[in-house]
């Protein structure tokens, strides 16, 4: 309104107000112009000139308010997380609690995964710069062992999760940044494609995004069972295969518990945890990476995650997973261990277990009361807190890895004996599911995801019922003065709301 | 607003996921979002239209009843691609795609032909893929279209009222067209706008292999280059 008296009016304002462009002689006191004078805009818009300022000041006021008011609804407004129903209780006697069943009977072929002088650079692009690259992971020849869990420690920024996402084949650049590998990738001993490579290894990402919160355990793993595998498979195959990963998994007794997400609790870290393991084991992949199954969850369900991962490895598959930071008896489970610096360099690669008499040949021992892979870690880390401590760490570092560079013998690395037959490896990338019967999976999942969360519903259609009612009692009935040809104008514009809705709903 | 905030983002989030597995396409993905999102968008249509229609009073009829209704939920389905479009480019911020596609909607909004009459050529090129253009030139016809209006006697110039019918305000707007097509372009456009988000969410997934393409057509500088396929 302000605005508008402003711009009709001005502040000193003439009796007529002022004249806009009048098609017959302009002259303000000419009935034929009446139309075209701002006193008779501004009077068929119903304004009067005295809420220049009042106008003003009340929107100014109502900006206060508003800030005030959201910031004592702020304070009272107490955050609550519902927890969600359980559907029904499974049998959890039946299963014991949650300790994965071993089957030594079921054995996968052995499949040894090495690299090759295997090196990662990104690239970032800048529009007025040229082209930046830095390498994030230096030439490396390990070997990851079958029936094995071979760790990969680091402290952050070492390369862990890029190695990671590299051997899955599963580096994407963003917009500006890419992503090039160089050496070669084999396994048992035989340079691999990126076909190869897919078929056989499963990744399992740090986060738990990929589940649906309202499905059930149970239900989560028979549709991923369902899109996942084959279509040479019947379907009672497949639910039976989803069947046998729960009990394999441990998850017998939350089996029909919901996931539950961010606002709805669920099932617990682990249990979430070992249901994506799960997903990813549902292919039976040969090996399997895992990005930091361990972190965020207490200890005893990351042993829990750890005795899966055991479990797996006694099948004959070979385990590689991530670790930033463990519990010492978490490090015993560990097998074989790969030590990245920052910036990718390795420190140490072989057996975990000896990593200790190790560094401890270098004149480095471990106290009695320290946790085994916060002391390695330490060792590898340069302190950046203090000037005088950033000096001695960047040494002793340096020191580190001349030693593994000078004294890097064969017997560790890329020679590793390869008992297995080459022919077990083969381009087994089986053919996708026909469209329609993933599409119906997709479909029938999220529909029962939606169903069960009322407040996607209400989100969905409120907005735009709620919108068309407030409009419905601003607007309505229009009538047909002349007052109401403006107002009637502008109702067509409340079409903007339902697709502001829309918006916020798809976002 | 919120907890709007949790439908796409979390179910793309899934999808990115089991795509990068080989799970499925993204069409399969888009097919069963725009399959269930239609219920939800034809609801709140209906009643949207119920109260346009009769409540506000655009035309009390059922042919205006429907007329409403396709209108709102055309639209409605062009603002959840445009979403899916925004939430793709900025897959990380959920807060930065909103404020782009709602700026982006004032836009159009304004221009949509009854706030702002005439306009630059650029912005009236672009108007002609803007829905709200579409929407307002046969929602605004169709309601007023025969109707009469009346003003007081101080308003009236020469005896009578400066605006005295629907057509007349039409003309004041620039709007005095055929609805029809512009509600069939609605309609396409509707469409369009769901393939284009389509292709845009193919196009992010599979930015890499052209990128591989790239390095093959500019040689690699590297002796051995494991492309990212």
């Amino acid at each position: 309104m302000t605005l508008t008296l402003n711009e009709f009016v001005g502040s000193a304002a003439s009796p007529t107000g002022g004249l806009w462009p009048c098609p017959v002689p302009n002259d303000p006191m000419n009935p034929e112009c009446k139309l075209y004078t701002s006193s008779y805009i501004i009077q068929t818009l119903g304004f009067s000139p005295a809420w220049l300022l009042r106008g003003l000041g009340i929107s100014f006021c109502f900006a206060f308010v508003f800030l005030a008011l959201s910031g004592i609804i702020l304070a009272i407004l107490p955050e609550d997380i519902s927890v969600s129903r359980i559907k029904n209780t499974g049998d959890s006697s039946r299963y014991g609690y949650g300790n994965p069943i071993r089957r030594a009977t079921r054995k996968v072929p052995r499949m040894v995964l090495g690299l090759q002088d295997h090196a990662l650079e990104v690239k970032s692009r800048h529009f007025f710069h040229k082209t930046l690259s830095k390498i994030i992971l230096r030439p490396v020849s390990v070997s990851f062992d079958p029936g094995k869990i071979n760790v990969i420690m680091g402290p952050s920024g070492s390369g862990k999760t890029s190695l990671l996402r590299s051997l899955s084949r599963k580096l994407r650049g963003g917009f500006s940044t890419s992503y090039e590998t160089l050496g070669a990738i084999t396994l048992n001993g035989v340079p691999a494609s990126t076909g190869m490579l897919k078929s056989i290894i499963s990744f399992v990402p740090q986060d738990d995004d990929g589940l649906m919160p309202a499905l059930t355990v149970r239900e989560t793993l028979r549709y991923a069972a369902g899109i996942r595998l084959p279509p040479s498979m019947s379907k009672e195959e497949k639910v039976q295969r989803a069947e046998d990963l729960i009990i394999q998994m441990g998850l017998g007794h939350c089996a029909d518990h919901f996931v539950g997400g961010k606002s709805k609790k669920g099932i617990s870290g682990g249990e979430k945890r070992r249901v994506s393991i799960a997903i990813q084991i549902l292919a039976d992949p040969l090996v399997l990476l895992l990005d930091e199954p361990t972190s965020g969850l207490d200890v005893w369900t990351a042993s829990s995650v750890l005795d899966v991962l055991r479990a797996l490895a006694d099948e004959g598959r070979t385990i590689i997973m991530t670790a930033h930071q463990c519990r010492s008896d978490a490090f015993e489970a560990f097998d074989k261990l790969l030590l990245l610096t920052r910036g990718g360099s390795i420190a140490y690669s072989g057996e975990a277990q000896k990593v200790l008499p190790y560094f401890g040949s270098l004149g480095f021992t471990c106290g009695l009361h320290t946790n085994l892979a916060d002391f390695v870690l330490d060792l590898i880390t340069v302190d950046l807190q203090r000037r005088d401590k950033e000096d001695l760490s960047r040494s002793r570092v340096e020191n580190l890895l001349n030693v593994w560079e000078n004294g890097k013998n064969c017997s560790m690395v890329a020679c590793t004996p390869v008992g297995e037959n080459h022919s077990a490896v083969q381009d087994i990338q089986h053919a996708p599911n026909p469209f329609l019967d993933t599409f119906t999976l997709v479909l029938k999942r999220s529909a029962l995801n939606i169903s069960r969360n009322p407040e996607t519903i209400i989100a969905r259609t409120s907005n735009v019922i709620g919108m068309t009612i407030v409009f419905s009692l601003f607007f309505s009935p229009l009538q047909s003065d002349a007052e109401a040809v403006q107002t009637r104008m502008v109702s067509h514009n409340q079409y903007l709301p339902p697709i502001i809705r829309s918006l916020t709903s798809a976002t | 607003m919120l907890q709007n905030v949790a439908v796409y983002p979390t179910e793309r989030d899934i999808f990115y996921r089991e795509f990068s597995d080989n799970c499925y396409s993204v069409s399969t993905f888009l097919a069963s979002y725009t399959l269930l999102e239609l219920p939800f968008n034809l609801l709140s249509s209906l009643i949207f239209g119920v109260l346009a229609a009769f409540a506000i009073n655009l035309q009390r009829s059922a042919f205006m009843f429907a007329i409403a209704t396709i209108n709102c939920f055309c639209i409605v389905s062009c603002g959840e691609s445009l979403g899916i479009v925004f939430c793709t480019l900025f897959d990380e911020h959920v807060g930065l795609s909103m404020h782009a596609s709602s700026a982006l909607f004032s836009v159009g909004a304004t221009m949509a032909g009854i706030v702002t009459l005439k306009l630059p050529p650029v912005l009236h090129a672009t108007n002609y893929i803007s829905p709200f253009k579409y929407l307002v030139a046969n929602v605004a016809v169709y309601s007023l279209r025969g109707r009469v209006f009346t003003c007081a006697s101080e308003q009236e110039i020469d005896g009578r009222c400066p605006v005295s019918s629907g057509e007349d305000v039409l003309r004041l707007y620039n709007l005095d067209v055929d609805p029809r097509w512009n509600l069939v372009v609605l309609a396409v456009l509707a469409v369009f706008y769901r393939a284009v988000a389509m292709a845009v969410v193919k196009v992010s997934r599979i930015k890499w292999k052209w990128r591989l393409g790239n390095e093959i057509l500019w040689g690699s500088r590297k002796s051995r280059t494991l492309g990212m396929v």
